[in-house]
């Protein structure tokens, strides 16, 4: 197990890549922007970028209106 | 001021109006891109007039802009995007504003850019009447995301007082970047 800090809060996590946090997490990848220690992550490397410890990891869920 | 070319992604509420204050600050080059046709429902918010109801959006944009500053230079697209044509259509854009509504179209746009390091400004959360929460988040160098994060268009009805500040806001990140003067004695 790994400790990262997911938008300011530390979790205990599995070593697992982005996408399996995600879909653990009920998260739409659609609606999102996610940014580990201050790099945003293309969707297409989701299934290949491996969360490490102590990765601050920012995610955004976007909502609807402009 | 350096000279930009401004991309504008969705000629909505957040769009015309950020094109709106961005010619008025002197900004003369645009790239504006959207499908859609002007609604009634538009006019709550958005830089457009009841004269031109049922009209195609970026050609009206183009010439209410073009009654602020008519020599400015405006290349207008009447596409909808999305990622098959998304990936290259900003490449010779300076900044992109993010201006759609739904939230995957969203996301799409800073996919598709982030990682090409232009300045990308979006907004997320800008319906309803809670201005007390708008705040801007920056991820990586060039990535601005300014609204309340919560106020979803579901939910809350949109208004012009609400989406102007946000759009304002999105404007100045940009006057900023450009290196508008803050001072009367700045240039």
């Amino acid at each position: 197990m790994i400790n990262i800090i997911v938008n300011g809060n530390v979790e205990n996590t599995e070593k697992i890549t982005v996408l399996d946090y995600l879909a653990g997490k009920n998260i739409n990848i659609a609606t999102i922007v996610v940014e580990i220690n201050g790099k945003i992550i293309q969707k297409s490397d989701f299934d290949k970028t491996f969360l490490n410890e102590n990765d601050k990891v920012e995610i955004i869920r976007f909502i609807g209106g402009g | 001021m350096k000279k930009l070319k401004i991309g504008i992604a969705g000629a909505g509420g957040i769009g015309s109006n950020v094109a709106m204050l961005l010619t008025r600050a002197g900004f003369d080059d645009f790239k504006i891109i959207d499908f859609d046709k002007i609604d009634e429902s538009n006019l709550n918010r958005q830089f457009y007039f009841h004269d031109q109801l049922g009209m195609i959006k970026i050609s009206e944009l183009k010439k209410n802009l073009e009654r602020i500053n008519g020599k400015i230079k405006i290349e207008t697209s009447n596409l909808l995007l999305d990622s098959s044509n998304v990936k290259s259509i900003f490449d010779d854009c300076d900044v992109i504003v993010e201006g759609f509504d739904k939230a995957p179209d969203k996301s799409m746009i800073i996919d598709a850019y982030a990682e090409k390091g232009k300045l990308i400004v979006s907004a997320c959360g800008v319906a309803g009447l809670n201005l007390e929460e708008i705040k801007t988040k920056k991820l990586q160098d060039n990535v601005y995301i300014t609204g309340d994060f919560k106020s979803d268009i579901n939910d809350n009805k949109l208004y012009s007082a609400k989406v102007m500040i946000v759009a304002s806001m999105m404007a100045v990140i940009i006057m900023k970047h450009a290196g508008c003067s803050d001072t009367t004695y700045g240039g």
